[in-house]
């Protein structure tokens, strides 16, 4: 027997006859099941989405609230410096001439040549004095 | 009413067009699976999945081709991905997944030619999709190769190499 007619032989028994009852109720039911679960997925990646997008709303709400939390802690900050300095007004001010003069050689020299000039103008003074009460 | 008809009787609408493509095309679908597959229950799996497939399809058909046609060519398609799978289970499990299928399917028509049946499962995948539609169905050439896209030539070809293999395989 050749191979070809094997194959027809073959053939004979290979066939299907008439379509199954249940095969196209399973068909059926099966496209339904798959549009379910295909729609169960849309339901499912929207609701994903809308849960990102508010999380994602949220978490830029608070990173604002943080920002204006931190900027206040820095106002305070720099509050608390200004409040909490080590020179009291007066103090400064006086800290602040102090500065002044020191820094400035002519003002330094300035003052000494006035006191010079003081306590010379009070020593001759006073020798005057000194002079007159004896004589 | 022809495959055309039923076409556009679903496009417009008319869901119940789909239940006569079914009972018209069903048993050219299956036997095509039971050749491809070599046994009922994989066919059966197969033959559904395909109608699934064409549902779901059937709005885009432009009815450039024949409907059995474009049927065949999903069936294809639907075959090739369970191919696809049989090998990675083959892989996976490391061991002939089509041998179980085969002992438990009650209604196997292999009891015929075991001999020939075996030496068809072990061609190529092409050259077993070209003697099944070529034997088992009774399709010309030229549609063969609109099915598996390629030349009317190449598929002749193939054929003639099957039939060397199967010549090689079993005892005339």
């Amino acid at each position: 027997m050749t191979i070809e007619n094997r194959l027809n032989e073959l053939k004979r028994f290979n066939t299907t006859e008439g379509i199954p009852d249940s095969f196209l109720s399973d068909v059926k039911n099966e496209i339904i099941s798959r549009n379910r679960k295909r729609q169960d997925l849309i339901n499912s990646i929207s609701a994903f989405m809308i849960l990102f997008v508010v999380g994602w709303g949220l978490y830029l709400k608070n990173l604002n609230v943080n920002d204006y939390d931190m900027s206040k802690i820095i106002i305070d900050l720099s509050e608390e410096v200004d409040s909490g300095s080590i020179f009291e007004e007066e103090d400064f001010i006086f800290a602040s001439i102090d500065y002044l003069i020191d820094e400035v050689d002519i003002i330094e020299s300035g003052w000494e040549l006035i006191d010079d000039l003081t306590l010379h103008d009070f020593f001759e003074k006073r020798a005057m004095d000194s002079f007159e009460e004896r004589s | 009413m022809n495959d055309r008809q039923l076409v556009i009787k679903f496009q417009n609408g008319e869901k119940e067009a789909f239940d006569q493509l079914v009972k018209k095309h069903y048993e050219q679908t299956q036997n095509l699976f039971i050749g491809l597959a070599g046994n009922n229950m994989d066919a059966n799996d197969l033959c559904q999945e395909t109608f699934i497939r064409v549902y779901h399809s059937l709005k885009k058909f432009k009815s450039e081709s024949k409907f059995s046609t474009w049927l065949y060519r999903i069936a294809i398609n639907v075959f090739n991905s369970y191919h696809r799978k049989l090998k990675v289970r083959r892989v996976l499990s490391f061991e002939e997944v089509s041998e179980i299928a085969k002992v438990e399917d009650p209604n196997n028509s292999r009891e015929v030619d075991p001999e020939l049946w075996d030496a068809i499962k072990a061609l190529p995948k092409k050259q077993k999709m070209i003697i099944t539609l070529r034997v088992f169905q009774e399709l010309p050439f030229k549609d063969i190769s609109t099915i598996l896209n390629i030349s009317e030539n190449s598929s002749k070809v193939n054929y003639h190499h099957a039939i060397k293999n199967l010549k090689k395989k079993v005892k005339e």
